[in-house]
């Protein structure tokens, strides 16, 4: 009886287990995504979630998926989530840092070091001449570098101005 | 002994038992789902759906050879406060995408055509005629939120058609980028001279362009910008004085790009939502001559 009642837990476990997979999690990737109460961007807010926090898909909708956030309920832009959590930065620069060739000349850029331990420094990649290439001005882009706090508090103070 | 033996082939059937009902409740169940997951999937686009860090980085590095070359054709405009006024702005528009894991970085090409231009991995230009044509902060963020999301659409990597065995568009990007071989350098280089001659000469598919408008606009009113700023600077600059040049070969006809804009922006009911358009300070950080 014992025996009987433990595998009919089981049995009823798992189930249950299987079935939460219905409702499956989505993950907001940009630093702010809007749950709007219908699927439409101009119809009005119920919540914002951010980046990284988990909603519960309920519903699709063309663009749009009908999900759960804590105890409210709206639409939100499936330009905006995905069924893995947000990545964090991905760098050409550590793995390169480590396997760098001792053949390899350090240059002003971290970056055209990274290219150049893959074989891609543009001495070598210049297998075709059809296309004029300046890697100094690259190197100037990416030496710039802004906090992405920095920048999402700079557009809000400019629109909530 | 008996009990026993009865016990465990109880025991056994019932475990059996249990396997199939969960499995045929999961099958059930997950039917509907595996429609909608099919979809997803391919809504979602070849990257978002399950690309490796191996992938973004081959992005990155193919991005950046297409940047160097985009350079090489028009130069660089330097200028500190303006630069990092296009990067502030075009940082925070980036972040109200779907690419957190790329870093993007914005110049500004010293030629004054009209245009913005994309690289994958985050590389993305906007020449010194457009910022001339610009009226305010918003139209700013549009068009650099269009040229997010060419990059995080995949845009360029897709239609090179670069297919790995398991048909991610980047999968071969990065076998290729990883080879040892000479042979492989070459196979490389071509990738990235096609990407030149689609970015700068043939243009992308016009239905790559059209979701870019619609996305980049999404982008911006999620921003909190004047959510007709791209429709309201391609109509300004679709109708040019004498003293523009713009190249619209690149790009689907304006008309074509207005009415699917005036559509979407009417469907989703910002047509008449208002938000700022940022004036003055984007009259104080752009001061070009």
């Amino acid at each position: 009886m014992k025996m009987i009642l433990s595998v009919l837990s089981i049995m009823g476990l798992s189930v249950m287990l299987f079935s939460s997979r219905c409702e499956a999690d989505l993950y907001v990737q940009s630093v702010r995504a809007p749950i709007l109460s219908e699927p439409s961007l101009g119809s009005a807010k119920v919540a914002e979630a951010v980046k990284g926090e988990a909603v519960k898909e309920l519903e699709k909708s063309g663009n749009w998926y009908k999900v759960g956030y804590r105890d409210k309920t709206g639409w939100i832009s499936r330009l905006l989530v995905n069924s893995n959590p947000p990545a964090g930065k991905v760098s050409v620069l550590e793995e390169s840092a480590e396997k760098l060739d001792k053949t390899v000349r350090k240059r002003a850029s971290a970056f055209t070091t990274a290219a150049a331990a893959r074989g891609l420094a543009e001495d070598r990649a210049r297998i075709s001449d059809k296309f004029k290439v300046d890697y100094k001005s690259v190197e100037i882009m990416e030496a710039l570098n802004i906090r992405e706090e920095e920048a999402v508090r700079f557009i809000r103070y400019g629109v909530e101005k | 002994m008996r009990e026993l033996i009865f016990n465990k082939r109880l025991l056994l059937f019932l475990i059996c038992i249990t396997s199939l009902i969960v499995v045929l409740v999961n099958g059930a169940m997950s039917d509907s789902a595996a429609v909608e997951q099919g979809f997803r999937q391919r809504l979602d686009q070849v990257a978002n759906a399950e690309s490796t860090a191996e992938d973004v980085k081959a992005e990155i590095l193919f991005g950046r050879q297409l940047a160097a070359r985009i350079l090489g054709r028009y130069q660089l405009y330097k200028d500190d406060k303006l630069t990092r006024y296009i990067n502030l702005v075009g940082k925070g528009v980036a972040q109200y995408s779907n690419r957190p894991e790329l870093v993007f970085r914005f110049a500004v090409l010293d030629t004054e055509i009209v245009n913005a231009f994309a690289a994958p991995g985050g590389y993305i230009f906007v020449t010194k005629g457009a910022l001339k044509a610009m009226d305010n902060e918003s139209e700013l963020a549009a068009v650099l939120a269009h040229e997010i999301a060419h990059v995080a659409e995949r845009h360029i990597v897709k239609e090179l058609k670069i297919k790995g065995s398991d048909d991610s568009s980047t999968a071969g990007m990065a076998r290729v980028i990883g080879g040892k071989f000479d042979a492989v350098r070459v196979v490389f280089t071509q990738m990235v001279d096609n990407a030149v001659e689609l970015l700068m000469e043939k243009g992308l598919k016009k239905q790559d362009e059209f979701d870019a408008d619609r996305i980049g606009t999404f982008t911006i009113a999620g921003a909190g910008y004047d959510p007709k700023a791209l429709y309201v600077y391609l109509k300004k600059i679709s109708t040019p004085d004498k003293d523009t040049n713009i190249i619209t070969g690149t790009h689907p006809s304006f008309e074509d790009r207005l009415s699917k804009l005036e559509l979407e922006l009417k469907e989703n009911n910002l047509t008449d939502k208002i938000q700022p358009v940022v004036k003055e300070r984007f009259n104080e950080n752009i001061k070009i001559k």
